[in-house]
């Protein structure tokens, strides 16, 4: 009860010295063990989820917390530029985990620019991996597709499926979200994708600790939103638009590959999409282009206009072998309009 | 784990078959992460403000992804043979360079602390496996 007390003081403190309203959002991880089936092969895999209910906390053991289910990629967070997001991440006697040295798990808020005490790397951070709050307030100009993951043993932690994308969104001066990229009303959008990239090389999910399984990635599994589309019949991800609207796609690279994103229409013509925002940070000049590469780590956000007559369109993801650009495999999702 | 060496191949007088290419050792300026970390040639030091010009030469055969913690940088070069791009710059706190390319960025101290720089590609964050190793240096801003 004296928490609570003491978050809607900050939270008033917050509003009264800021002329944008900002909101304080406490959100908690936990984090668990799933299984995928990709291509027809089980693969283990272990998530965050969003346990915010919390373990000894209101909602008790029946009211999420470490009864929830852990996902590939995590829960996406949505927060409003000059808000402050407190995420914390419970580790408890139900984490899956490695042995030390590689025991616990962190957040790192990547692309984030935070302290070195919020930044989830154990190397600096005294190695705080059985829990902590993360905190972060991106600054208006900020706006734009941010990742998570955690930190520790990384090389295998990340491919583990420990990830998924923060969106930091611009706010209205009454503090409502604003469909838009960022301030600009050149980037308002109708729809908006998260289309989080990812690789897997099952190998890397059976090993731990110092392994020389490690210094050598044969991914076999191509991903989008953690889902294989491999066709344009099976894609990843859909969505049903509308003619003439226009659609964001918010692309955040947790691959280990290089990587191309475009867009086609059924008969395989590329479509022009405009790329306004890297790594959170608008660009100088927009960028209009029809093939655009994400490379492990980066994130992008974009907009499609849609035309006026109805139709489908695949945007896809070409993974790409780090010494030639040689195609691993297409990944596809599917808009209708 | 079956895995070619180049180098071993050839120094026994052996032929090496470069269309198959694992590395396993990762190394900025000749140095492995856990030394690059502590080399003051390597590292970028700073005080509030100060900004570091970081050339960055992929003398590799594969693609790098450099992601540097603790602030974005500006990228003033990629790829255009020593032409600088105009002003404003972009920011990116995630760099790709290719095989055999060039990049120059600049890194400002805005904040004190201690962060990594690191490769975010899967193996090269290791050294044949262990980690953190491979592509990696520390930014200490003051």
């Amino acid at each position: 009860m004296k928490k609570s007390v003491s978050i809607l003081l900050l939270s008033v403190i917050g509003l009264a010295s800021s002329p944008l309203s900002a909101a304080t959002i406490n959100k908690t991880l936990c984090v668990g063990s799933l299984n995928k089936s990709l291509s027809g092969q089980s693969v283990s895999f272990w998530g965050y989820y969003d346990c915010s209910g919390g373990m000894m906390g209101g909602g008790g053991m029946g009211g999420g917390g470490m009864m929830g289910s852990a996902t590939t990629p995590g829960p996406i967070l949505e927060i409003g530029a000059n808000d402050t997001l407190n995420l914390t991440l419970n580790v408890n006697m139900m984490t899956p985990q490695e042995s030390f040295p590689y025991n616990g798990h962190t957040v790192h808020l990547h692309g984030a620019d935070v302290q070195t005490s919020e930044d989830g790397v154990p190397e600096t951070n005294g190695n705080t991996v059985t829990g902590d709050t993360y905190t972060w307030s991106p600054s208006v100009g900020h706006e734009g597709s941010y990742a998570y993951h955690c930190h520790v043993h990384t090389v295998k932690h990340l491919e583990m499926g420990m990830y998924s994308a923060v969106i930091v969104r611009p706010r209205d001066a009454s503090g409502n979200f604003l469909n838009r990229l960022n301030q600009d009303p050149a980037t308002a959008y109708d729809y908006s994708q998260v289309y989080v990239l990812s690789t897997v090389d099952p190998a890397y999910h059976s090993a731990s600790g110092d392994s020389t399984v490690f210094a050598d990635y044969n991914p076999q599994y191509f991903l989008l939103g953690g889902k294989e589309g491999k066709t344009t019949s099976a894609p990843a991800l859909t969505l049903a638009a509308a003619k003439n609207k226009k659609v964001a796609f918010r692309l955040i690279g947790m691959h280990s590959t290089n990587s191309t994103f475009q867009i086609k229409d059924a008969a395989g013509n590329l479509k022009a999409f405009t790329v306004y925002i890297r790594d959170g940070r608008a660009l100088p000049t927009s960028k209009t282009v029809t093939s655009f590469d994400i490379s492990p780590g980066q994130k992008a956000d974009l907009l499609v206009t849609l035309p006026s007559t109805s139709s489908t369109w695949y945007p896809q993801v070409v993974y790409k072998k780090l010494r030639d650009n040689a195609p691993y495999a297409t990944v596809y999702g599917k808009i209708t309009f | 784990m079956d895995k070619p060496r180049w180098n071993d191949v050839a120094s026994t007088g052996g032929t090496v078959n470069t269309s198959v290419y694992k590395p396993n050792y990762f190394m900025i300026n000749g140095l492995g992460g856990f030394d690059a970390m502590m080399d003051h040639g390597t590292m970028i030091m700073g005080m509030m403000d100060e900004v570091t010009l970081v050339r960055i030469v992929n003398a590799g055969q594969f693609s790098h992804s450099l992601h540097f913690h603790g602030n974005h940088f500006e990228v003033i070069n990629i790829n255009i043979n020593g032409n600088r791009q105009p002003a404003p710059f972009e920011q990116l706190d995630t760099i790709n360079v290719p095989p055999m390319s060039v990049a120059e960025v600049l890194y400002t101290v805005n904040q004190t602390g201690e962060y990594p720089m690191h490769f975010h590609t899967a193996q090269s964050e290791t050294a044949n496996g262990v980690y953190l190793n491979g592509g990696a240096t520390m930014i200490m801003m003051q």
